[in-house]
């Protein structure tokens, strides 16, 4: 079952690079919170944030 | 594409990036040079904290156009964190100072950089011993050295002192009264190594987060790494340990000695270890860094009271927490690896909590093997590159020789060619003191009546600026000089400013936290009359010098900071000729000759423009290669020990040992009461830097966290009525702010304590912190106070009377 709100990259061993939108900074820190729930995955490094001021959603891989 | 999918494939090529790049050894895809797209490509470490991550710079048009991890860097191995990811961003606000600015009947106007020089002598011309310079972890080593020597070895003053006072001189006299020499022994390298990992007080994950990922991505190759954090919060870093012991503020003292009791009380001590290569200590009074000797079964004693179920009544961690921890101290087959930063060292006993960890290790043998170490970490770029190596403390000189010490002055006089005897024998001031003087009128003991500050922000960052920062700006005569990058607080509240230059719009070395000396070159012009900071030092001397200023000549009656290119002399204090010659490369130079009294040998500088970095000493081997030191005092690695295993070279007390100290637990200068009910943490968080001036101008980070708040627990929130982005009040005897609350946030402070970050340069918390210091090293302590938290009226009013 994919999760819509995800884009995910090509996997390189043991990491999985992953695109996500959130409305705001609070689903964001949730996001990853629900991320680091899922068995198997050990952490999750911020690498970009984006915000858009055309559209109310954030970006975080 | 439109503007969304831009950005999602903007972040999907950052992720890969960043995943691929810590996987693949091979060649980087920022290859420095000049790329297919134009970019130009070049190495520099990160303008932020003091992990020393090294970044690629991508320059294209006079701008920087694109950062990326650097692949070849053995501290981050190409990856960043979200603030490295746009470091970059940090040169581009909308606000860069760009002129001299003069304050005249309250308003600045711009003035020329001459009128600027020419002010700033004449005030060092008229008052030497007045005129001090509050410095910075920031700076580069070659500015804090030119600063220093102009300090030190042309006014003869000392009165200089930088803001890693306030962040890391606990683990410097930690470090001394220890093992005689600063910095750790250890490397990141224990990180790679540690069966255990224990963090004192120390949230990784926000404040050095590629490092906390260098330890967690162990685990995802399968490996064991048991994590405990010793805490008075829980962080992001607790979710990833396996125990989280939560201590009573102040009370971390007695849970090192509750693990020393057990470990002897057990015999799991290391004997061997002990008997070898330690001498015991106790502190005096009034405590000094020698201390008094002790022998074994005096420390024996003195540690008895300190059982698990003592310890429990003081800190609140159950007994068997500690016994967990000595445990693991009293088995020699696990590697342990402790961490801390400022928990443990922004405390009034920072230099005895400091001393006690040192001493756990020391006692139980995991010492001086890879992964077994006691490891502080620093938050600024070159705390300890600029700070503790080039010695910019009040009492310090470069190369870790001190002004106390005659036979220091005099080597400091030899290699700067000074007249024998010029240099001053007692310390300046320590940053507190500095700031307390010049917040005094003259009559009451305010003798300090300028101070230039560069590359910090102390309006913001100084503890209880109520009493240290804002008198002193109604006060006939002080004057106050700022040289920074952004209007902060501090240049607000300035008589004048100077722009200056940042990262890669100079040249720049820097010293992280595993004692690696990093370098870069020049990449981009700094906007409008934005000078290099080292470049204003000189010229201010060379000004000095035309004035007649005796200090300014060596004893030949040359300038201090003479250059010669092809015997003429290059008139570097002039900006148009600053970089006819490389002027960082001269002063490392200089200052390399002081590094080997304390067997701190440093490369020449060349080795550093080829290199991501080398951790001091840096030995030159028979073929002519420089070797670095992963870890000291260790014969397999250090060349500088000979004698035996583990041997402390600069030992106190001269037998090639270390001291294991005993520290009492004392309580802490304020506590909660009646009226102040809650303890009062500061702190950082990860979307920012220190007080928040270069990120807050990144457009990413700012909306990421926008504000400062209050982190609340539930349980307290609850009984006062606060609902969560209520806006409170939070008071202490000193100051109080107005921020709105966060229950549950990021972190979980326990019922009865507050958090507040001090990045918000609208939310001054350090109008509340406290400025009890500790009595070595002079640290304030800015992890507890007593404070309370007031309910606003619904019409924006504090509840009349209400303390909540």
């Amino acid at each position: 079952m994919r999760d819509a709100r995800f884009s995910l990259g090509e996997l390189f061993e043991t990491k999985l690079p992953v695109v996500a939108e959130t409305k705001d900074p609070e689903e964001g820190e949730a996001l990853v919170t629900f991320l680091l729930s899922i068995t198997g995955i050990v952490f999750v490094d911020v690498a970009y944030v984006s915000f858009s001021e055309e559209i109310p959603h954030r970006m975080e891989a | 594409m439109d503007r969304r999918d831009f950005l999602k494939a903007s972040a999907m090529a950052a992720a890969t990036a960043a995943a691929t790049r810590t996987l693949d050894e091979g060649e980087s895809h920022a290859a420095e040079g000049q790329g297919k797209d134009e970019i130009r490509w070049d190495k520099a470490p990160c303008r932020f904290c003091g992990t020393g991550c090294h970044v690629q710079v991508g320059v294209k048009g006079g701008r920087v156009v694109a950062i990326a991890g650097d692949q070849k860097a053995e501290v981050n191995k190409g990856l960043l964190c979200v603030k490295g990811y746009h470091v970059g961003l940090a040169l581009y606000g909308g606000d860069r100072l760009t002129k001299p600015m003069l304050k005249k009947d309250g308003v600045f106007k711009p003035i020329s950089w001459d009128e600027a020089v020419d002010i700033i002598a004449k005030r060092a011309l008229t008052n030497p011993s007045g005129f001090a310079i509050y410095g910075s972890g920031q700076w580069t080593i070659p500015e804090g050295y030119a600063a220093n020597k102009l300090i030190k070895g042309g006014l003869a003053s000392n009165q200089i002192d930088p803001n890693a006072r306030l962040c890391m001189s606990s683990a410097v006299t930690g470090f001394l009264s220890t093992y005689g020499v600063d910095e750790p022994a250890g490397c990141y390298d224990d990180l790679d190594r540690c069966d255990v990992l224990i963090l004192w007080g120390n949230n990784p994950a926000e404040m050095h987060p590629v490092l906390f990922s260098r330890i967690v991505d162990r685990r995802s190759r399968g490996e064991q790494v048991l994590m405990i954090d010793i805490n008075t919060r829980k962080t992001r870093t607790t979710p990833f340990c396996q125990h989280s012991l939560t201590f009573r503020p102040q009370s971390d003292l007695a849970i090192a000695l509750g693990i020393m009791h057990l470990l002897i009380a057990a015999g799991s001590y290391d004997k061997t270890f002990v008997e070898k290569f330690c001498n015991f200590r106790k502190r005096t009074d009034p405590p000094t860094l020698d201390g008094q000797a002790m022998n074994f079964e005096e420390f024996k004693q003195a540690i008895a009271e300190y059982t698990p179920q003592k310890v429990e009544e003081i800190s609140g961690v159950p007994a068997e927490k500690i016994r967990l921890l000595a445990d693991l101290f009293g088995r020699r087959d696990l590697k342990i690896t402790s961490l801390w930063c400022m928990g443990m060292n922004q405390h009034t006993r920072g230099t005895a909590i400091n001393d006690l960890v040192h001493g756990v290790h020391l006692l139980s043998g995991h010492f001086g093997k890879p992964g077994d170490a006691p490891t502080s970490l620093t938050g600024q770029p070159s705390a300890c590159g600029t700070v503790r190596e080039v010695g910019t403390l009040a009492h310090g000189l470069p190369g870790g020789l001190v002004v106390a010490d005659e036979k220091h002055r005099k080597i400091s006089e030899e290699i700067w060619n000074l007249p024998p005897g010029r240099m001053n024998g007692k310390p300046g001031y320590h940053a507190v003191e500095m700031w307390r003087r010049f917040s005094k009128p003259k009559e009451e003991g305010g003798d300090i009546d300028t101070i230039w500050v560069q590359v910090t922000n102390p309006g913001q960052s100084l503890p209880n600026t109520n009493e240290l920062f804002y008198p002193s700006r109604k006060i006939p005569g002080k004057f106050l000089i700022v040289s920074d990058v952004y209007p902060t607080e501090t240049a607000r509240h300035a008589d004048l400013i100077l722009p200056s230059a940042m990262w890669v719009e100079k040249n720049g070395m820097v010293g992280n936290s595993e004692r690696r000396t990093q370098q870069w070159f020049k990449m981009v012009n700094p906007p409008g009359d934005a000078r290099d900071d080292c470049w204003q030092l000189i010229a201010v001397a060379h000004r000095l010098f035309e004035l007649g200023h005796p200090g300014m000549k060596d004893k030949d009656g040359e300038f201090i900071f003479s250059i010669k290119k092809d015997g003429k002399e290059v008139p570097i204090w002039d900006f148009k000729h600053y970089y006819d010659v490389n002027v960082d490369q001269h002063l490392f130079e200089e200052y390399r000759r002081f590094t080997r009294y304390k067997h701190k040998d440093l490369a020449p500088y060349e080795e550093y423009t080829r290199a991501r970095g080398l951790r001091w000493p840096v030995v030159e081997q028979p073929d002519g290669s420089w070797r670095e030191t992963r870890f000291r005092f260790a014969r397999f690695d250090d060349p500088y020990a000979t004698k035996d295993d583990i041997q402390f070279y600069h030992s106190v007390t001269k037998d090639d040992r270390a001291l294991i100290w005993f520290h009492p637990y004392d309580p802490p200068p304020e506590s909660p009461d009646k009226d102040f009910p809650f303890w009062l943490c500061t702190g950082r968080v990860i979307e920012h830097w220190h007080t928040g001036s270069m990120t807050m101008r990144v457009p990413q980070l700012r909306a990421a966290m926008p504000q400062a708040y209050v982190e609340m627990n539930r349980e307290d929130a609850r009984r006062l009525g606060i609902q969560n982005g209520e806006v409170v009040v939070v008071e202490s005897r000193r100051g109080r702010v107005e921020l709105p609350a966060w229950i549950d946030g990021r972190g979980q402070p326990p019922p009865g304590s507050i958090f507040v970050p001090f990045f918000d340069e609208t939310i001054l918390i350090n109008k509340v912190t406290l400025d009890a210091h500790d009595p070595l090293s002079k640290q304030p302590d800015y992890k507890k106070c007593a404070a309370r938290v007031l309910r606003k009226a619904s019409k924006g009013k504090v509840a009349e009377g209400k303390t909540l």
